[in-house]
């Protein structure tokens, strides 16, 4: 590294320098607020200006634990995991299959395609969720009057039994169009000329994605995984804006820490903040997120190591 | 290089600590002794300078535009003070509340009710109510020595505006809701009175069903009209003394699927049988819709919305009653709450022009069409409503009492079945939730109450 850094063209300095304001926004936009979480996590501190405060030890913790019901806790992590499985593998699988349609040149229309499912990215989570909550209405939805014709009727985002089904739709809506993005910008950085070679061995389709596309490419989906799964374990717009978190059946680790911290959806009781217990929920969504990165590096290096 | 990075980080550590711990800026002028804001100290003239008040409060039509045109009559008497009114909806309120506190970014507050829902003697393991962090965190303006506090209530200013013998807002009326709007036409055409009792009650919604008609709606989306004045209702009928109920639950004396506390439930199970469908859909602003429309024929809420039924139809006959008991109680009593409560951001650059803005809110000319237009029943001596439909209510304000809501608070980390107020019927299958009928429920409900009594010791 430091011969590299004695060949550059720049002198030393000057390379810190070019480093030091991606260095300092990580610092005081990562790291310190990591810490300060970290920290708080062993207050009572409310959240409100003035409130005084203090250190309580492994209070929030023992709380976290022992001193909360165990069936929702159970609950909650049962739907962090299903969310972050369903979106991850959903919303790659289908990104997948487009960014190949799209890839293709006999698909007329490329760009307006990809324009389309690239639209709820840019449209954003808010208008998102607004689009499939009126889509979605169980009173007069278009779904609803639809599925009514075959003598059906769901709840959908107000139903118990639909809600994290219909959450995981509506995120996977969102998201799909930038791991399409993402993907297709792997598909064309495969050479042409190996596909040109494959076609004069005489493989057929499914072997050229077998054999060409997917090995290539999987850098790529692995990249789109772990945002996917990150991104999913962080997420609570959706649910904030579709389901408001009401309903515990829709509620994952990161829609309590926002409960807690900033006493969203407290409803008319009005509790007080608590942003040092949502704090303490905030370092088990970490170690959550810690481990799901874990397991899935791990099986990835298997993988490779077995190929 | 090493020594040069450890002491950007240093430096970038302390920028990002500094600015973690500021703090809002304090205001300099006392509180405690507020100057006439009209007056120029030093030769007695109106002061011309422009003020903005900021205010924040929830969505609620009656209400923003009863503020709305408290705020012009106050910008008429003091052309140079302007306001911005913020709002959200009811259940964001909260999150809009803390926020604009903690950035100071606020003149005047609206709170949803009083100073209540306060741990007991023999509670344990509560959180702290919001609005008592806001008074320990000095948010709260204490206006005890206010010369206008005696134009109200006192009764008002002890029990829902005061901590620890200090005054710390104004409380602008109370509400019932523990009932049902109904739509008078329609009672009529079937030739049905208000209902004494919970028999009287049933053959009113049997009959309307048979002849298919919806005969309940309700915001169910918003959770609280059903899980809040729903409950308030149906457990205010069946419980004499809320505070022995709700002392009997914490001592296990009483137990939530006890054979009384199942009386209740099962009543709760009728009613969601006479349930608009899939009413956990309807949002509490699209429900005054549908009662007007005729859609159903009552409206799950609380006293405070008539204005919304005029709002749609100043035509529309309705009526408000009690759910009923097994006694023939009619008329049926109003149980409520205190509902809107004004306080003053007690480091607001603008603390005098908020005192001076609750001193002219406590003169009668003033307070007394707010609150008609509120509809709220009035906590000032001597103001009588003028709202036709809260006058009409007269005759069920006579033991007024504080709702069910008002007298239950759970232990901290208490389970989702027995959260709130307890009857929680949302988790009901008929109402989209998982649960298959109100006996599994109430056994729910009392085990998760019970493992929070534990964690609680």
């Amino acid at each position: 590294m430091q011969q590299q850094l004695a060949k550059s063209a720049f002198p030393k300095w000057a390379l810190v320098l070019g480093v030091l304001p991606a260095v300092f926004l990580q610092v005081t936009m990562g790291l310190i607020p990591s810490i300060t979480t970290f920290i708080l996590s062993f207050t009572d501190i409310s959240g409100v200006a003035g409130v005084p405060w203090k250190f309580i030890g492994l209070d929030n913790y023992k709380e976290f634990f022992f001193q909360q019901s165990s069936r929702d806790l159970i609950t909650v992590l049962k739907n962090t995991v299903i969310f972050c499985v369903g979106v991850t593998v959903i919303q790659n699988v289908i990104a997948l299959f487009i960014s190949l349609a799209l890839n293709s040149k006999m698909v007329k229309g490329r760009g307006f395609f990809r324009a389309v499912i690239f639209l709820p990215v840019v449209l954003g989570v808010l208008v998102t969720s607004l689009v499939w909550l009126n889509t979605l209405n169980p009173l007069e939805g278009p779904v609803a009057k639809f599925i009514a014709l075959f003598g059906l009727s769901s709840g959908f985002f107000t139903s118990t039994n639909s809600a994290l089904a219909c959450v995981i739709f509506t995120q996977v809506w969102m998201a799909m169009g930038y791991s399409m993005v993402i993907n297709l910008a792997g598909l064309q950085s495969i050479s042409n000329d190996l596909y040109e070679a494959a076609e004069i061995d005489g493989t057929t389709v499914y072997q050229k994605f077998k054999y060409i596309t997917l090995p290539l490419l999987w850098p790529t989906i692995n990249v789109n995984i772990m945002l996917a799964i990150i991104g999913s374990l962080q997420s609570f717009q959706v649910i904030l804006f579709t389901t408001g978190g009401r309903n515990i059946a829709t509620q994952t680790l990161s829609a309590r820490v926002v409960y807690y911290a900033f006493n969203i959806n407290a409803g008319s009781g009005i509790a007080a903040m608590r942003q040092g217990y949502g704090a303490t929920w905030a370092m088990v969504l970490f170690v959550f997120i810690f481990i799901a990165t874990l397991i899935y590096q791990r099986a990835v290096k298997r993988r490779d190591e077995l190929t | 290089m090493k020594k040069f990075l450890a002491i950007l980080t240093i430096l970038a550590l302390m920028l990002g600590m500094a600015a973690c711990g500021a703090a809002p800026a304090e205001n300099s002028a006392s509180p405690s002794a507020p100057q006439d804001p009209s007056q120029n100290p030093s030769s007695g003239e109106p002061t011309a300078e422009p003020v903005t008040l900021r205010m924040i409060t929830w969505v609620q039509e009656s209400n923003e535009q009863a503020i709305a045109n408290l705020n012009a009559a106050f910008t008429a008497k003091y052309p140079n003070v302007t306001f911005v009114v913020d709002t959200v909806g009811a259940n964001d309120y909260p999150t809009l509340l803390n926020s604009r506190i903690t950035a100071g970014d606020v003149d005047i507050l609206t709170y949803i009710s009083a100073f209540d829902t306060y741990p007991q003697d023999f509670t344990r393991g509560v959180d702290k109510p919001a609005w008592e962090t806001f008074i320990l965190g000095g948010s709260y303006l204490d206006i005890t020595d206010q010369p206008f506090i005696a134009n109200w209530d006192p009764g008002m200013i002890n029990n829902a505006v005061s901590y620890k013998g200090r005054v710390y807002g104004l409380d602008m009326g109370a509400v019932g809701y523990n009932g049902v709007f109904y739509n008078k036409t329609m009672f009529e055409e079937h030739g049905f009175e208000e209902p004494g009792t919970w028999a009287e009650f049933e053959t009113i919604c049997n009959t309307l069903k048979a002849k298919g008609i919806t005969p309940i709606t309700v915001g169910g989306k918003d959770q609280w009209p059903l899980t809040s004045v729903g409950v308030s209702g149906i457990v205010g009928a069946c419980e004499k003394d809320f505070t022995a109920f709700a002392k009997g639950l914490w001592e296990g004396t009483r137990k939530l699927n006890d054979e009384q506390s199942m009386k209740i439930w099962n009543r709760f199970e009728q009613l969601v049988g006479w349930l608009e469908p899939n009413a956990m859909a309807i949002s509490y602003g699209d429900a005054p819709g549908r009662l007007v429309a005729g859609k159903a024929a009552m409206m799950i809420d609380g006293t405070w919305n008539s204005s919304a039924i005029e709002a749609l139809d100043p035509n529309f006959k309705y009526g408000y009653f009690p759910f009923p008991g097994d006694v023939d109680g009619n008329p049926n009593q109003l149980q409520g709450k205190y509902d809107m409560q004004f306080n003053i951001y007690a480091k607001s650059p603008n603390v005098e022009w908020a005192l001076k803005y609750f001193e002219f809110l406590s003169q009668k000319e003033n307070y007394g069409p707010f609150v008609s237009a509120l509809g709220f029943f009035p906590t000032m001596p001597g103001v009588e409503s003028t709202n036709a439909f809260v006058n009409s209510l007269a005759d069920k304000n006579v033991a007024f009492m504080p709702s069910w809501e008002k007298n239950i608070v759970f232990p901290k980390g208490v389970g989702q079945y027995a959260t709130g107020q307890l009857f929680n019927i949302n988790h009901l299958k008929a109402l989209g939730g998982s649960v298959e009928n109100v006996k599994a429920l109430a056994d729910l409900a009392q085990q998760d109450w019970d493992a929070g009594l534990a964690a609680a010791k």
